[in-house]
C-alpha cells in the first residue's frame, strides 16, 4: 500500500500518540496499582492502640503559695457573654500570645449572667455557677478558692462586688480571693442616666440629630435632582438614598447598642445609685486592682471605632487576643468628611453667589435671570445643609462627651457688669467694667448713669475618660488594693489592647503594688 | 575578571550596608527585621559604645549608635522576641548586657561574645526574672509555692547559693523583687500580703555578700517593686504611697508621702535628686539630702518603663517624644525632644550625636 504524504503524516501522528499512551502506562503502573479506585472492603490492618496512662493526681496543700496553680474566672459587661473574655482566658491558661506568656491557671466562666434583673440577681447568679462549676474545678485540681481570681469588666466589677457580698451570709463559700477589675464605674456611670430611655434618652436625640443633618436631601442628592426635590415623595431613589445613608450611621454611630441601656440594671449604675453606692463602700473580701482607661482623643470617635470594628477583628483577636490597638479609622474618616463638607460648603456658596449676580444683571423680570435666583436660593440651601453636616462632625465629640460626662459646662455668678453712660459726652458715651460688689459700681463722672447687671461665667470641664466611664469613676474604688492606669485605651479596648497585655503581665508578675497575691507561675 | 572584581566588591560594600538609609530627619535608620515588617520588637539597650537592638526575626545584633552599622548579631531562643522585655528582665552594665529569660540568662558583652547561665531551678520552680547582676555577682528570685529563694552567684552563674528563704506562713503571700547588687552587699524588698488583714507590708532586705540579710520595715503600703536605688545619701525605695531613704545600716532617713499612689510608675536618680514619673504624667522630683519635693506635670498620660540616664538627665519615652526630665521644671517646652511620628519603645540609648529609639518597625538615632 502506497501511503501519500498526508496519510504518513497521520500514521505517524498516531503512532506517537500510541506510543506515549503506553509509555505512560507503563511508567505510572506502580502509581495505579496503589490507588485504588473504590474503597477496599476489606478490614484495614489493625494497629495496636497506644496506652494513655494519666499521671497520678499532684494536688496542691491548703496554705498560701505565691504563684502556684490557680482558677481565673473571667466576668464579662453589659451585654456582652463569656466570648468577651474567651480569648485573653484561653491564652492565659495555654499557649500564651506574642509578649504574654501563659500561666499556671485554668479558668472558667458562666456563659453569661442575668442581665434582665438587678445587680443582686446577677451576683447570686454568678455565685450559684461558682458554686457548683467552680467548685468542681476547684476539686479537680485541687485549688484553694481563696487563691482564684475574678477579672472582670465594665458592668461585671459590680456583679463581682455584688458577689462578694454575699460572702458575708452565714456558710457562704468564697470562691476567690482578689479580683481585678477593668472599667468598672464605681462611682456611677453618667451614661447609664444619659443614654437609657428611661433617664434622659440623649443618645437617641443624638443619633437622630446626626441622621437629621446627614440625609438631608440638599446634601446627598443635590447632584442628581437638583430641580425637581421639592417635590414630595417624587423620586423613591431619593428616599431610599436617605434612608440607607441614615441607617448606616446609626449603625455606625449608636453607641454601644442602645438596645443594652434599657435593661433594668442601668438603674442602678447612674451616679448616687444606692446598690451600687453601698457595694463600693464596703471592702471585698480580698485584694482589689481597680484598673481605668483614658483614651486620647476625639474619644468618641475612638471609641466608635472599637465599637464599630470589635465584630470584625475576631480572627485577629484569636490570632493575638491583644491586637485591638487600632483605633485611628473613623478618627481619619470623620476628618476627610468634615473637610470635604466644609469644601462643598464653600464652593457651593460661591456658586449661589454667582447665580445671584448673574440674575442681578440680568434683571428680575427676564426669564433666565428669575432661573438664576431660584438657583441661586437652591445653592444657598445646599450650601446652608452641608454646613450643618461639617458642623455636626465637627460637635459630635463634644456632645457625645457631655452624654458621658466628660465635659460639663457650667455656668457660674461672678459680680456684676458695671455700665455707666453719659448721653451728654462726646467721648465714649458708655464704660464697661467688672466689678464683684455692686456698690462698687460709680463713676467720677457727675453727669453719667450707672446700671449694675450680674455677670454670669461659663467654665468648661474636661474629664479624662475612656469613652464611656470616667477615669475619676472607674479609678476610684476605695478599697482597691492599686488603681492602674491604661493610658490611650477606651471601653471597648480595655479587654484586648497591647496595654492590656502589658498590665496583666506586671500583674501576674506581681510588679504592681500589693502583686504578692496576684503573682502567677508562668508555664 | 577586572570588572567582575570591581562589581563584586561593590556588591559587597552595599550587603555590608544592613539596609541602614539616612533620611534627612534621623542620622540613620535602620529596620528590625530585612522584612521590614511590624515586630513586637526587641531594645536598643546601651552596650558599650553601641547598643543591642532586634536585627532580624530572632535575632538581636549589636549597632553602633553614631553609624548604625550592625557589627555582629546573634540569635535567641525561640519566642524570646515575642515576649515583652520589662524592668529587671533586662540588666544593663557599662560592658555586658543581660537578659533573664524564663530559665535561664543569656550575656552578651560588646565584641559580640554570647554566654548562657543555667538557673539554678528545678521542675517545679520558676522566676520572676526580675534578676540582679553586678559583674561576678548574679541574684535571683525563685518561686516554689511554700517559699520564695534569693539564689545567688559570686563566680558569675557557675555555682549558686540560697542567700534567703522566705516562707509563706498561711494566709501570707510573699514576693521578693527590687534587687540590686554591689560588690559587697546586695539590696531588695520583701512585699507582703497579708490576707487576713487584707493588708500589705514593704521591707527592705540589706545582707552583706555571705552574710545574714536583714529586714527593715519601711512602709505598711503593698510596694511597687521597683528597684532599690544606691547613691552616697542611701538606699532609696519607692512604695505604693512613699518615697523611702534609708540609710545603708537600715535606719529611715526620711518618708515622704507621694502626691499620688505610685501604681506603674518608675523613678532614677540624677544630680542628688530622685526623678519619679506617675502614668499620669505627675514628676516629683525629690531632693535625696531632705526629701523635699517639688511636683510637676507632662501634660498627658503614658506607659513607663525604666528611665535612662541620658547626658544631661534622666529621660523618659513619652508617647512619640522623649522627655528630659531634669529640663522639665524649667521649661516643659526645652524638655520634649520630637523624634517620630509613631509610639516609640520604652527603651532608648543616649548617643553622642542624639538618641536611639526604636518603633515597631525601623530603630534610628534622631538628634537630640
Amino acid at each position: 500500500m502506497i501511503m501519500n504524504t498526508q496519510q504518513r503524516k497521520d500514521w505517524w501522528s498516531i503512532w506517537l500518540t500510541v506510543s506515549i499512551i503506553l509509555i505512560l502506562i507503563l511508567a505510572l503502573q506502580p502509581q495505579v496499582q496503589a490507588q485504588p479506585c473504590s474503597l477496599s472492603l476489606s478490614d484495614p490492618e489493625q494497629q495496636p492502640p497506644s496506652v494513655f496512662v494519666p499521671p497520678p493526681g499532684n494536688a496542691s496543700s491548703a496554705s498560701a503559695t505565691t504563684g502556684g496553680l490557680r482558677a481565673i474566672h473571667f466576668l464579662h459587661g453589659l451585654g456582652g457573654t463569656a466570648t468577651s473574655w474567651n480569648m485573653v482566658a484561653s491564652r492565659t491558661a495555654a499557649n500564651g500570645a506574642s509578649q504574654y506568656p501563659a500561666r499556671q491557671v485554668v479558668y472558667a466562666q458562666p456563659h453569661t449572667y442575668i442581665q434582665n434583673g438587678d445587680l443582686s440577681s446577677m451576683g447570686l447568679d454568678v455565685q450559684s455557677f461558682l458554686n457548683t462549676y467552680g467548685w468542681a474545678l476547684n476539686q479537680s485540681h485541687g485549688l484553694q478558692a481563696q487563691r482564684n481570681i475574678i477579672v472582670t469588666h465594665s458592668l461585671g466589677g459590680a456583679v463581682a462586688l455584688a458577689l462578694d457580698s454575699l460572702n458575708t451570709l452565714p456558710n457562704a463559700n468564697h470562691q476567690a480571693g482578689g479580683y481585678i477589675m477593668f472599667g468598672t464605674g464605681f462611682q456611677g456611670v453618667h451614661a447609664a442616666q444619659s443614654f437609657s430611655p428611661y433617664g434622659d434618652d440623649l443618645a437617641r436625640a443624638f443619633i437622630a440629630e446626626g441622621c437629621q443633618v446627614l440625609s438631608d436631601p440638599d446634601v446627598w442628592a443635590y447632584h442628581r435632582l437638583p430641580n425637581l426635590r421639592w417635590l414630595p415623595n417624587l423620586d423613591p431613589v431619593l428616599r431610599a438614598i436617605s434612608d440607607s445613608l441614615c441607617q448606616t450611621t446609626g449603625q455606625v454611630l449608636l453607641p454601644f447598642t442602645l438596645k443594652q441601656f434599657d435593661r433594668p440594671v442601668i438603674q442602678e449604675l447612674v451616679p448616687g445609685a444606692p446598690m451600687l453606692d453601698a457595694l463600693v463602700n464596703r471592702p471585698t473580701g480580698g485584694p482589689t486592682l481597680a484598673i481605668y482607661g483614658v483614651e486620647d482623643e476625639p474619644v468618641f470617635w475612638r471609641t466608635a471605632t472599637s465599637m464599630y470594628t470589635a465584630d470584625s477583628v475576631g480572627l485577629a483577636l484569636a490570632s493575638d487576643p491583644f491586637s485591638m490597638d487600632d483605633d485611628q479609622a473613623l478618627v481619619d474618616w470623620v476628618q476627610d468628611e468634615y473637610d470635604r463638607f466644609r469644601i462643598q460648603q464653600f464652593a457651593l456658596w460661591q456658586s449661589s453667589q454667582a447665580a445671584f449676580l448673574q440674575s442681578y444683571h440680568l434683571g428680575g423680570k427676564h426669564l433666565l435671570g428669575g432661573w438664576h435666583f431660584a438657583r441661586g436660593l437652591s445653592l444657598q440651601r445646599q450650601s446652608a445643609a452641608h454646613g450643618r453636616v461639617a458642623q455636626w462632625y465637627a460637635d459630635a465629640n463634644e456632645s457625645y462627651k457631655q452624654m458621658i460626662g466628660a465635659r460639663v459646662i457650667t455656668s457660674a455668678r461672678d459680680g456684676y457688669w458695671c455700665l455707666c453712660r453719659n448721653p451728654m459726652s462726646s467721648e465714649m458715651p458708655v464704660a464697661i467694667t467688672a466689678i464683684q460688689d455692686s456698690s462698687d459700681c460709680s463713676t467720677s463722672d457727675p453727669d453719667a448713669e450707672c446700671f449694675i447687671y450680674p455677670r454670669w461665667v461659663q467654665t468648661i470641664q474636661e474629664k479624662p475618660n475612656d469613652g464611656l466611664v470616667l477615669a475619676e469613676s472607674a479609678g476610684l474604688y476605695p478599697h482597691a488594693a492599686a488603681t492602674i492606669l491604661m493610658p490611650g485605651t477606651n471601653h471597648q479596648q480595655m479587654r484586648n489592647s497591647s496595654v492590656t497585655r502589658e498590665v496583666l503581665k506586671r500583674i501576674f508578675n506581681g510588679q504592681v503594688p500589693n502583686g504578692a497575691f496576684f503573682i502567677t507561675a508562668p508555664q | 575578571m577586572k570588572p567582575l572584581f570591581h562589581l563584586t566588591t561593590v556588591l559587597a560594600l552595599m550587603s555590608c550596608q544592613s539596609n541602614i538609609t539616612a533620611p534627612s530627619i534621623f542620622h540613620w535608620q535602620a529596620p528590625l527585621t530585612p522584612q521590614q515588617q511590624p515586630v513586637i520588637g526587641f531594645g536598643p539597650y546601651a552596650l558599650g559604645a553601641g547598643c543591642l537592638v532586634q536585627s532580624d526575626t530572632n535575632e538581636v545584633g549589636f549597632r553602633d549608635t553614631d553609624s548604625g552599622q550592625l557589627l555582629w548579631q546573634h540569635d535567641l531562643p525561640p519566642g524570646w522576641l515575642n515576649d515583652v522585655w520589662i524592668l529587671e528582665e533586662i540588666d544593663i552594665d557599662p560592658t555586658e548586657v543581660t537578659l533573664f529569660g524564663p530559665d535561664e540568662a543569656i550575656v552578651f558583652n560588646e565584641q559580640g561574645h554570647k554566654r548562657h547561665i543555667t538557673y539554678p531551678m528545678t521542675s517545679n520552680e520558676w522566676t520572676t526574672r526580675m534578676g540582679a547582676r553586678n559583674d561576678q555577682h548574679w541574684l535571683l528570685p525563685i518561686y516554689d509555692g511554700p517559699t520564695v529563694r534569693v539564689m545567688a552567684s559570686d563566680n558569675d552563674g557557675f555555682t549558686w547559693d540560697s542567700a534567703l528563704v522566705v516562707l509563706n506562713d498561711p494566709a501570707h503571700y510573699n514576693i521578693i523583687d527590687g534587687l540590686t547588687v554591689t560588690d559587697s552587699a546586695w539590696y531588695g524588698t520583701r512585699r507582703l500580703w497579708d490576707a487576713n488583714q487584707q493588708k500589705g507590708y514593704t521591707d527592705v532586705i540589706i545582707c552583706p555578700h555571705g552574710g545574714q540579710a536583714s529586714f527593715y520595715s519601711v512602709s505598711q503600703d503593698g510596694g511597687t517593686g521597683h528597684p532599690v536605688k544606691l547613691s552616697p545619701a542611701g538606699i532609696t525605695i519607692l512604695t505604693h504611697h512613699h518615697m523611702v531613704q534609708v540609710s545603708f545600716s537600715g535606719n529611715i532617713l526620711w518618708s515622704v508621702l507621694l502626691s499620688e499612689p505610685a501604681t506603674l510608675a518608675s523613678f532614677e536618680l540624677f544630680n542628688g535628686s530622685a526623678y519619679l514619673l506617675h502614668q499620669s504624667g505627675q514628676l516629683e522630683v525629690f531632693d535625696l539630702s531632705n526629701g523635699s519635693s517639688s511636683q510637676h506635670h507632662l501634660g498627658s498620660t503614658g506607659m513607663i518603663d525604666r528611665i535612662t540616664l541620658g547626658p544631661n538627665g534622666p529621660w523618659v519615652p513619652w508617647g512619640r517624644d522623649v522627655i528630659d526630665l531634669a529640663i522639665v521644671p524649667q521649661s516643659m517646652k526645652q524638655a520634649r525632644h520630637l523624634l517620630g511620628t509613631s509610639q516609640l519603645a520604652h527603651p532608648i540609648v543616649p548617643a553622642s550625636t542624639g538618641i536611639v529609639v526604636r518603633n515597631h518597625v525601623y530603630v534610628y538615632c534622631a538628634p537630640d
